[in-house]
């Protein structure tokens, strides 16, 4: 477990070090544009397909 | 020289030696007509030498500067795909799923941008949109052909987690993507499903035109194996920095 949290923080560091050396030089505003995927939202569409089938059948359970 | 400049001085300088050495309206006079004419076969021909020699020849320097960059941004590509192919793998062996080794998640990067539309299309057809798949050999381990394009336009047309994205600007994950398929949540044509039927799970990202909130392009990231979703933010992370290397190198989306 303490190997696999290693390699992750070596790995992550090392794409960080990639999205650097990619960023390198680039000014505040190019900074600020990277920023927004930080904010971005993460869907889980398996839960979403899921609860619109729930909706779905509780809606056809209503009208019978 | 800024490369615009270079390349509006190589065609407009033969240009009006050309017209100086092709003169009629007696621009270029000089008393001796033996001169004279001398004078304007000289700019004639450094002209036409200009036109047909040397911007050629700097054209063919460009063209293959250009693809051995784009080849070598292909390759970096591939091995990012790698990096993250291993770090995700590692995160998800976290959570007890079923991978052997860390390599062994074979993760397939696919890149889609909007289709060229012709000009019957975008006055006739102008609010259907689709995205089209663009082929990078390094991205993937498992080729699909080139022949793949979801529709995202009009929104109740929309087809796949492509669409989903498209409509939510946000990264759409499907951890039971083959059940889902199949209970016809995505809509997807018979030919859709035959092609992206191997894949187990997909993230995908959209990747934004600067200062805009325009899609550019669209990342999917799948792969052959099955995975349980793991829990906590590092996987999200892990997302989030490719997003943000594939936006600062978008040059490579537009390179095909």
């Amino acid at each position: 477990m303490a190997t696999a949290k290693m390699k992750h923080t070596q790995t992550q560091s090392l794409l960080e070090n990639l999205l650097q050396l990619f960023t390198n030089g680039q000014s505040k505003e190019d900074e600020l544009e990277l920023k927004r995927y930080d904010n971005i939202r993460f869907d889980d569409v398996n839960k979403e397909i899921s609860e619109a089938a729930n909706e779905k059948k509780r809606l056809e359970l209503e009208k019978k | 020289m800024n490369v615009f400049y270079r390349r509006l001085f190589l065609y407009v300088v033969p240009a009006i030696l050309i017209f100086l050495g092709y003169d009629k309206l007696g621009l270029v006079k000089f008393e001796n007509e033996e001169t004279n004419t001398l004078v304007k076969l000289s700019l004639f021909c450094s002209g036409f030498f200009v036109i047909n020699l040397i911007v050629p020849i700097l054209n063919e320097k460009d063209k293959k500067r250009i693809s051995d960059l784009t080849d070598s941004l292909e390759k970096a590509s591939g091995n990012i795909r790698k990096i993250v192919s291993g770090e995700l793998g590692a995160l998800f062996k976290e959570k007890g799923n079923p991978i052997v080794n860390i390599t062994d998640l074979q993760l397939n990067i696919r890149i889609y941008v909007p289709e060229k539309r012709n000009l019957y299309d975008r006055i006739f057809n102008c609010k259907s949109l689709y995205f089209q798949y663009v082929n990078y050999d390094s991205l993937h381990v498992k080729d699909i052909g080139d022949d793949l394009r979801f529709q995202v336009l009009p929104k109740e047309k929309a087809q796949g987690l492509i669409g989903k994205v498209y409509d939510c600007k946000s990264i759409k994950y499907d951890f039971q993507l083959n059940e889902n398929i199949e209970k016809k949540g995505y809509n997807l044509t018979e030919s859709q499903k035959d092609i992206t039927g191997y894949s187990k799970f997909a993230i995908v990202t959209p990747i934004f035109k600067k200062r805009t909130d325009k899609i550019i392009a669209i990342v999917t990231l799948d792969s052959e194996i099955e995975v349980i979703q793991p829990a906590g933010q590092k996987w999200r992370d892990v997302i989030i920095t490719h997003c943000k290397i594939i936006h600062k190198n978008h040059t490579l989306l537009n390179s095909k």
